[in-house]
Parts: structure tokens; sequence; C-alpha cells
């Protein structure tokens, strides 16, 4: 482990105990995130990325929700704090942004209120001084007459206004780790473009490490540093950005590569077609024997149809779930 | 641009407020039924408010001399079988009626919504609790229930709120359970929760808020409800007792005279019917305003 390590998981095993059987979404996943980092997550709907953030802040409603293993932040456990002391987290140390901007907030709060409540929750000041502060938020993300649209409810702001206000909640008590759950899926592509430069920013000046997740490699590209590709609950790799890109080492990640669409990109085999991985994902109830890809797989051997592979370290910071690299 | 974008900023918000309570004045106008339950009950509040102004003298005092008499200058809805006058009866009814269907919702109310939101947000084992019992509860007719319950408590107007609010409990539980369950799903809760906020303060400030319009359909028709079930109790002797003036009590004792002096059950008759009635048209015409979906 490195010295700088903020949030660091270990064997994270999230199951939920439904009436069809037990569904393990997280299958013993490990992760570190380092201070003033942006650590993307990438993976299909389905594969425990929002999840693993639920996780972390213990978000999930325990039952049906089970939650195993170890999330150390600052070196302390998550799992094992008293919901007293996980509240002392949520918001404070560690907020989480959510992918429905337009849901997100409450209709019936005014923006202000909704921001000062979370300011008075975590800091102790006095209403007047909340209020100064939710209004200095929303000047700091770059909405316009801020002290006016304090006092507004949500459904007179935009989606792209609504993703700045939560984020001004997110960030009003200073966290050290932003948990950004598809941040921007439902905006359109400018709004997209203004809100990560404005995480960008703050990430610098707040200095807060975020956890980005998201199925948008494109976003990964622009805003991290590491990335964790996520498959049916595993990770499945986990490398430098620039690495991933140039050289993906699972198949899994080769494929998602593959299949994004680029204007005038003549694709590797030469055609012209958009790749695609083949099959759908199976059901989290009928894990597939051996590695879970293996239906899927393009390069798939006879042992990823029988044994389960192991974790690889080619170098440094690099790691894949595959046998091809053992 | 910018400035021309701040000055609308600025200009809005009375604006746009002011234009959210004209649209629901014309949505109300628009909404004959709802504006005739609307006038009918602000009329009973009226009188119930200037009773003594209205109707000077006392409701309850005897006059044998005048008994059973038909409407008349003097006596405009006539007299019961002790000469009192059925107006005055009437009116000062409806100082007791109001007093009910208010006391009895708030009962509901009270006891209703906090076990219905506490039943929807936590779920599991609360939830199977409140629910059974509500469910129990529910299998009994609402009249039945509240009739066993002053079985036990007794009769007299505090015991006739008490019971028949405590026969309402179960409906505003399962109203708010209902809608708890699906607002709590919603993200705003989930982020709330994220940072940190308490489950009392969610319940209150996040939960409660956003279920207050079906709440608030459901206090009406409440009231309408919780009158007829008052009449209901006082018809039959167990509700608020003589010589309080109240409209089941007086439709009760004018039965006996229904074929000589029909005016002695017919008018509290009346004074009931369209009590309920314009409870029930406005609780009907609220559900049309507050609901978003429902234009038009």
């Amino acid at each position: 482990m490195r010295q700088d390590s903020l949030l660091s998981i270990h064997n994270l095993r999230t199951r939920f105990h439904t009436y069809e059987g037990v569904l393990t979404a997280v299958d013993g996943i490990g992760l570190e995130v380092y201070r003033g980092e942006t650590l993307g997550v990438v993976g299909e709907s389905g594969c425990g990325k929002s999840v693993t953030a639920l996780s972390i802040l213990r978000l999930l409603a325990s039952p049906p929700a089970e939650i195993q293993g170890e999330i150390l932040f600052d070196g302390k456990n998550l799992l094992n704090m008293s919901l007293n002391e996980i509240r002392q987290i949520r918001g404070n140390s560690i907020s989480m942004i959510f992918q429905e901007p337009m849901t997100s907030l409450n209709p019936v709060l005014t923006i202000g209120e909704q921001i000062s409540e979370a300011i008075k929750l975590h800091q102790g000041v006095t209403h007047q001084e909340a209020w100064s502060k939710a209004v200095e938020m929303l000047r700091i993300v770059q909405i316009p007459s801020p002290d006016i649209r304090a006092r507004e409810y949500p459904h007179k702001l935009s989606g792209g206004m609504r993703q700045r206000a939560m984020i001004a909640m997110a960030l009003s008590c200073h966290p050290r780790l932003l948990l950004a759950d598809e941040p921007t899926t439902a905006l359109d592509v400018t709004i997209q473009a203004q809100i990560v430069e404005l995480m960008e920013r703050l990430k610098e000046e707040i200095r807060t490490s975020i956890v980005l997740i998201t199925h948008n490699l494109g976003l990964i590209a622009e805003m991290a540093k590491r990335v964790v590709v996520m498959y049916m609950g595993k990770v499945v790799e986990e490398a430098l950005v620039e690495d991933l890109f140039l050289e993906p080492l699972h198949p899994y990640t080769h494929g998602l590569l593959e299949s994004i669409p680029w204007m005038g990109r003549k694709m590797k085999s030469g055609r012209k077609q958009l790749q695609e991985i083949p099959g759908m994902v199976p059901s989290l109830l009928e894990i597939p024997e051996g590695c879970r890809f293996h239906p899927r797989c393009s390069r798939v051997m006879d042992i990823c149809r029988k044994e389960e592979p192991i974790l690889i370290r080619p170098k440094e910071g690099r790691q894949v779930l595959c046998w091809l690299w053992a | 641009m910018h400035e021309t974008l701040q000055t609308q900023v600025i200009r809005n918000p009375h604006r746009q407020a002011d234009s959210q309570l004209r649209r629901r004045w014309a949505k109300l106008r628009r909404n004959k039924a709802a504006l005739f339950g609307a006038i009918l009950i602000l009329i009973y509040l009226i009188t119930a408010l200037l009773a003594p102004v209205i109707f000077p003298g006392s409701p309850s005092a005897p006059n044998l001399m005048k008994s059973l008499e038909r409407p008349s200058m003097e006596h405009p809805l006539g007299t019961d079988e002790l000469g009192r006058s059925i107006l005055g009866r009437i009116i000062y009814g409806s100082r007791v009626s109001l007093l009910i269907a208010i006391g009895v919702v708030c009962v509901g109310l009270l006891v209703g919504v906090p076990l219905g939101l506490i039943s929807g947000y936590y779920g599991g084992k609360v939830d199977f609790g409140i629910q059974r019992v509500t469910d129990t509860m529910l299998a009994f007719p609402g009249f039945l229930l509240a009739l066993s319950l002053v079985a036990v408590l007794g009769v007299g107007l505090k015991n006739t709120i008490i019971s028949v609010g405590i026969s309402m409990v179960p409906i505003y539980i399962r109203l708010v359970r209902g809608c708890t369950l699906s607002v709590k799903e919603q993200t705003y809760v989930e982020a709330a929760r994220a940072m940190g906020t308490r489950d009392v303060t969610i319940l209150i400030r996040h939960i409660l808020p956003n279920v207050m319009a079906p709440i608030t359909i459901q206090t009406s028709l409440g009231m309408g409800m919780g009158i007829l079930f008052a009449a209901g109790l006082g018809f039959l002797g167990v509700g608020v007792q003589p010589p309080t003036p109240e409209w089941g009590t007086m439709l009760s004792s004018g039965r006996a005279y229904l074929f000589n002096a029909p005016h002695v059950a017919t008018f509290p008759g009346i004074a009931i019917f369209f009590a309920v009635l314009g409870f029930n048209l406005s609780g009907d015409g609220l559900r049309d305003i507050l609901d978003p979906r429902f234009k038009l």
C-alpha cells in the first residue's frame, strides 16, 4: 500500500438476498484511490460500478444487501463504523453525485435550502452562515446570479444547472473523496463538457480525489489518471489511462475500446464496420463457470472454461484478470 | 446576453409564484363542482363562527308550548318536540359538526401519518408489524370500528372524536405508506442520505412534503366522512349527548315524528347531506388541482 492512499478497498463483496437467490453484485474486488487523483471505473450496466460506490458509503439497505470485506478510508474501516460515525463521513469526507440531475434535488425545497442543510449538518454553523456559504458554492459552480437562484425551486433549473447545484452540494463541505456516479450521462454533450471542466477545476481547488464511475470511455480518457475495468462484479483490468487505451490487456477491455465509433477511423481488422462484443452479459444468478467472460471472449482457451483466472500484475500499477497473461 | 438573462431572473420569482396561484385559481373556477363544494364549506364555516349573531338566544332552551310547530316566520324551519327552533339547533349543530370534522382528521393525521411514514421508510419487521395491525383495523367496516371504540371509551363529544378519528387511522397509514414507498426511491432521498442527513430529517424535510398532496385530499374527504360517522353515532344515541345540538341526534329524535312533523328529521338530514357533499366535492377538486398529471 502506498503512503498516499486515501481509500483502499480489499476483497469487497456485496451480495443481495433476493427471492430468486443470492445475487453477488460485487465479487471480491480490490482497488486503491490515492490523494488528489481521479480513478475511473468503467464497465457495462450491471457490472457493479454503482453498487461499489453505494457500498463505500453504506447506502444500500441491509437486508437485502450484505457487504463484506474491508473499505479503509484514511486507515479506518468504513464497514466497522457505527451508523453515527458513517453519517459523519457521508457528505463531509466522502460525498456523492448521482446520474439523474433531474430527480436528485428535492422538488419542494429551494436549491439554497438543500445546500445549506448539508452545510449546517456538518459544520455546525448558523442558518445565515450556511446560506451565504451555499450561495458561495453556487457561485463557484458558475451558476449565474447565485443569490437569486438559491431562492428558487429545482424545477426552474435546467439539467445542467441542476447537476451544477448537485456538485455544489456535494462539495459544500470540501470532501476528500467525491464519488461521481455517471455525472454526465443524462446531460447533452455541450453541457457534459462544461461539467467535466468544472469538476476538473474544482478538483484542483478543493483537492479532492474523485472516483468517476461511467460507461463513457471518452470521459475516462479526459478526466481519469488510472482506470479500473469491471465486468460482472469483478475488476478485470486496472491500468494507467494511457496504457489502457494504447495496449488493453483483457479481451473485454479490448472489445470495449473496439466498440467506440471513431470518425474516419478504420478498424484494425481493416473493416469499416464497428466491432462489438458478442452476446449479452449473463444474469448474475447464472455466473458462467471458469472465467466469467469466456462465453463472449474472442480469445477463449480451454482453461478459461474450467478455472477462474487469477489476478496477474504484468508491471507496477497494472493488473489483469485473464489466463492469457498467466 | 448575460445582462438580459439576469434581469429576467430578477423579475421572474414573484411573477411565477403569482401565475401559479392564478393558474390554480383558474382551475378551481373552471371546476364548478369543487367551487360549489368550497362555497358550501365556507357557508358552514361562517355559520359556525357567527352562530350567536345569526341566532341570538339558546338553541337548547325548551319551550313546550310550541312543540312540533311547522315552519313559520318565527321559526323558519319549525320546532322540535321540545319546542326548540330547528334552525337554531342546526346553526349551533354546525359548530359541533365542524369541531368533530377537524378533531377527527387531527386524530387520524397525528397517528396515521407518522406510522405510515415509518412503515414505508423503514420497511422490514417494523412495516410488517404496523401493516398487520392496519389490516386488522381495515377488516372492520369503518363505522363498526368507531362504534366498538365508543363501546369501550363511552359516549360524549370527546370520545366521539377519538373513536371516529381512530377508525380513520388505518386509511392514513395505508395512504402515507404507499406514497412513502415511491418517494423514498427518488434520487433526492438517496442524495440526502449520501450527504449524511438523519432519518428523522429525511422523513420530515424530504418525504413528508412530497406526500402532502394525497394527505390533503384525504383530509378533506375524511372531514366529510367524520361528520357522517359522528352523525351516525348520534343517531344511534351513542354520540354527542343531548342537549348539545348535534345533527345526528336531531335526526334520531325526529324519527319518532316522521309522519306528523317530517320537518324535524328532514332539515338536519339536509344539513348533513350538504356538509358531506361540500367536503367530498372539494376533496375531489383538490385532487384535480394538486395532481399535475390531471389537467382540466
